[in-house]
């Protein structure tokens, strides 16, 4: 929450700053002159920040329609010259994957930053997957800040290094790291020169087989030097403490809990603090562990720094006894706290175990009421999942896709039966359509649609799969906090309208419909189940939040105690968080209902109204 | 260890984030090292949000581990309880008794705990609560937006945060909207004159009865 103001003119002091505006922050120290990326959760801030202060700055900020697209765009900035940012969360970089990992190859000439960041605990996302391994897959160097202070001064290093070893460096925080604030002391912006050119240089950059082989030799000579360089990196540091038998290494965030449970265990073991995390400095480890007794590998996720410790070791003659996950000491799974790494560490050093502080299973027997995340007051998502629950019912096979209309399955709609990742809506409903040899249903929200969607869909046109599109356009980026996508018209942007991309990807049957309309949509989506090829349906309906925030406000609804039975079918079919009881009658929350008047529509006894 | 670990927890939507800034900015402005772990994206539509600011020299880990939390201020009954194994004996609760039913229950046919029930178990676990409606403050500080402020008045008066009250209140009024400085000012000032009020609110309520 940082004053933009102050993120970008002060040139001393210290500010209260999340990782990702460190991040930032380190880009405007670093010179940076272009960012671009697509939104997801941790790392949305940095693209929003850099957008935001982008005019200011003087810098070019984009929200590019996905994820590879904002690589290759940061490429083609960097191998002109310019310093550039990529950010993405872990999965973002499955969908660069194909760019990233033959950029190693080309390399780049001005500094490029590509920020990866990873979600264990999966607290808004798919999967927990371990971007640590793209920097042994692509074997480019990748840098892991343990705070917003590293993170703004490794931001710097990278795009330095960037430059030095011209290749793209990964900087890879997790959800801890990038919303988490704490103090950074700023150093002043200065200009910094850079020369933007394209020079021309046919074998390095043009990635036919007979240049690639020959950069991929070049890649290798790289990274000779990038492992020099990290054996002398000030990033890879060691903590020293009394201990002569134990050492503890360890990376990133878990750093700070190894921090910690060293301390309140009375460990004083030494611990090696891996900020330049690859190409790990080999040297630098044996000399650590060589006179070590037992060696402690503290990190989240993947066993990666686990075996490649364990095979440097393989070198001694002498070798200290590894513990970690392969020996079933830590987790392999979810994000890590102090306690997990206490109990990690006292297990491997057979410790006695640590007492409970208070006996939790008696007071907490009757499970308190969970809370997951809903829809939204007003959401017209809601309306979308009502119209297809009372068309389709469970006839057919629900494929949904990455969004806020995610939270559709949780009752009472219920509504999602396939979930991968962004834009597998259409390809699976396709496979499963043909399989099950009758229509199926894909939902799709309008950014995810430009995102991944599109050639999902002509190969539908293109197989003539019986799917049924329905893109619920809610006009923004909902999920991740309302970035704008190419469908959208602002002031500065002409929006694409999503009909038309689907008339050109060949699809006979679109229609735009607004989902409040309920019978109108009702009776689209019956024609549209009953065709032979791929049909697309935008449920066209702006975010009830999204609108909020521009200002605009509708009458709430109100319930008329004198009609209203209680027979709950509102809340029974709709679940809309604005519906309560209070004092057995059923209500309407006033400040949080947005007036979409979708109760009004089912109430049995046409017992809500509109207030004026 | 040189600590003080305050958990905010809440609903989606009031301002739980806002109160662990306001803190983290504060501690900063006191000269203490301080890390302020927010979750973003998913879990705010609605669900059950949990901040947590740790304040003190020693600190590294972003996150507050069970059964060491000083301070819980909770924007809502049954948030505080979700909670407790961040608490142990010692700890002080801060309680906001504006209920906020998950809506799922409705759907379910289930029923928000009684008060007296949440009590119970918070008091099982430690004496040291405060109980305070923050909702009405917040009303007459003229903007319901507030109950996050007044909350912040009540702790700043238990005198056991290690921020001072008058720098609290300033950077409050320095991180909101200038049309909303004065029912902030009025909010946190309602919140810190409840506090001896919500103790004997808190150890009022009666335990529960079948
Ligand atoms: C590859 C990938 N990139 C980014 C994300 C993060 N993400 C999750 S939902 C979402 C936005 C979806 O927007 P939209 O499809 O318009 O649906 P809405 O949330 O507006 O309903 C994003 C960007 C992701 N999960 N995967």
């Amino acid at each position: 929450m940082v004053k933009l103001e102050e993120l970008i003119t002060s040139h001393n002091g210290k500010l209260l700053l999340s990782g990702n505006e460190a991040i930032v922050r380190g880009a405007i120290e670093g010179g940076i002159k272009v960012a671009a990326a697509y939104p997801g959760t941790p790392s949305t801030e940095i693209i929003d920040t850099l957008f935001k202060i982008s005019k200011k700055v003087g810098i070019y900020a984009e929200y590019s329609t996905n994820e590879k697209v904002a690589l290759e765009l940061a490429s083609g900035a960097a191998i002109s010259g310019a310093r550039a940012l990529c950010s993405m969360k872990h999965v973002g970089l499955n969908v660069a994957s194909d760019a990233f990992i033959t950029l190693a190859y080309t390399g780049v000439r001005g500094g490029l930053v590509i920020v990866t960041a990873d979600d264990p605990s999966c607290w808004s996302s798919q999967n927990e997957q371990d971007n640590r391994y793209y920097a042994r897959l692509a074997n480019v160097p990748m840098f892991e800040p343990s705070n917003s202070q590293e993170a703004k001064e490794m931001t710097i290093s990278a795009f330095e290094l960037s430059e030095k070893l011209e290749l793209p460096i990964l900087l890879r925080t997790t959800t801890r790291i990038s919303h988490t604030l704490g103090p950074v002391s700023l150093n002043p912006i200065k200009k910094i020169s850079s020369h933007e050119e394209f020079v021309r240089d046919t074998e390095r950059f043009v990635m036919v087989p007979r240049n690639a082989l020959v950069m991929h030799d070049k890649l290798l000579k790289k990274m000779e030097k990038g492992l020099q360089i990290s054996e002398d990196s000030p990033y890879n540091k060691i903590i020293r403490k009394e201990s002569k038998k134990i050492g503890i290494i360890t990376s990133g965030n878990p750093f700070n809990y190894a921090y910690e449970a060293n301390e309140r265990l009375g460990l004083k073991a030494s611990i090696l603090k891996l900020g330049m995390s690859f190409p790990l400095p080999v040297q630098q480890i044996l000399d650590f562990i060589k006179d070590l007794k037992k060696v402690i590998v503290v990190e989240e996720l993947e066993p990666i720094l686990e075996s490649e410790v364990r095979s440097i070791s393989s070198s001694l003659k002498q070798r200290p006894i590894i513990y970690g996950k392969l020996t079933d000491n830590f987790p392999r799974n979810r994000e890590y706290s102090t306690k997990i790494v206490m109990s990690g560490l006292s297990e491997s050093l057979s410790l006695k175990s640590i007492p409970e502080n208070i006996d939790l299973t008696k007071i907490t027997s009757n499970s308190t009421p969970s809370r997951p995340p809903v829809l939204c007051p007003g959401c017209p998502h809601r309306a979308s999942f009502y119209i297809l629950k009372t068309t389709l019912g469970k006839r057919f096979i629900y494929c949904t896709d990455i969004g806020c209309y995610a939270l559709g399955i949780q009752p009472p709609l219920q509504i999602g039966d396939l979930l991968i990742c962004m834009g597998a809506s259409l390809g699976t409903a396709s496979g499963v359509s043909q399989t099950l040899k009758e229509p199926a249903v894909a939902i799709v929200g309008d950014s995810t649609f430009f995102h991944a969607s599109i050639p999902a869909l002509l190969n539908a046109v293109y197989n003539k799969h019986r799917i049924v599109v329905l893109v619920l356009d809610n006009l923004t980026t909902a999920m991740t906090g309302f970035q704008p996508h190419p469908g959208v018209e602002l002031t500065e942007y002409e929006g694409i309208p999503i009909e038309e991309v689907a008339k050109g990807c060949g699809v006979k049957y679109v229609k735009v419909v607004d989902p409040m309309d309920i019978d109108g949509a009702q009776k689209i989506i019956k024609n549209a189940i009953a065709l032979d090829g791929p049909s697309v349906i935008i449920m066209r309906h702006i975010c009830s939040i999204y609108e909020r925030r521009q200002g605009v406000r509708h009458d709430p609804y109100k319930i008329s105690e004198k009609d209203c039975t209680d027979c709950l079918a509102c809340i029974k079919i709709l679940g809309c968080p604005a519906i309560h009881i209070v004092e057995e009658r059923v209500k309407i929350n006033d400040v949080l209902c947005c007036g979409c008047g979708l109760c009004a529509h089912i109430c049995p006894q046409k017992a809500i109204n509109q207030t004026e | 260890m040189d600590e003080f670990n305050i958990l905010i927890v809440g609903v989606g939507g009031q301002g739980v984030l806002f109160i662990s800034e306001v803190l983290g900015e504060a501690a900063i402005k006191s000269g203490l090292n301080v890390r302020v772990a927010e979750i973003h994206g998913m879990a705010q539509r609605g669900g059950s949000v949990i901040c947590s600011v740790r304040l003190g020299k020693d600190v590294y880990s972003p996150t507050i581990d069970e059964g060491r939390a000083h301070l819980i201020l909770s924007l809502e009954p049954i948030e505080a309880l979700r909670q407790l194994k961040y608490a142990n004996t010692e700890t002080d609760f801060a309680v906001n008794m504006n209920k906020i039913a998950p809506p799922g229950i409705y759907v379910s046919g289930k029923k928000y705990p009684k008060t007296s029930l949440i009590f119970d178990r918070l008091k099982a676990v430690s004496k040291n609560i405060l109980a305070i409606d923050a909702l009405k403050l917040a009303n007459e500080a003229g903007n319901p937006a507030t109950q996050n402020t007044v909350m912040l008045g009540l702790i700043s008066a238990s005198k056991k945060l290690p921020i001072n009250t008058q720098l609290l209140k300033k950077t409050i009024v320095a991180l909101v909207k200038k049309k909303f400085q004065e029912s902030n000012k009025i909010a946190f000032d309602l919140g810190f004159k409840s506090y001896e009020k919500s103790k004997k609110y808190a150890s009022s309520i009666r335990r529960y009865q079948k």
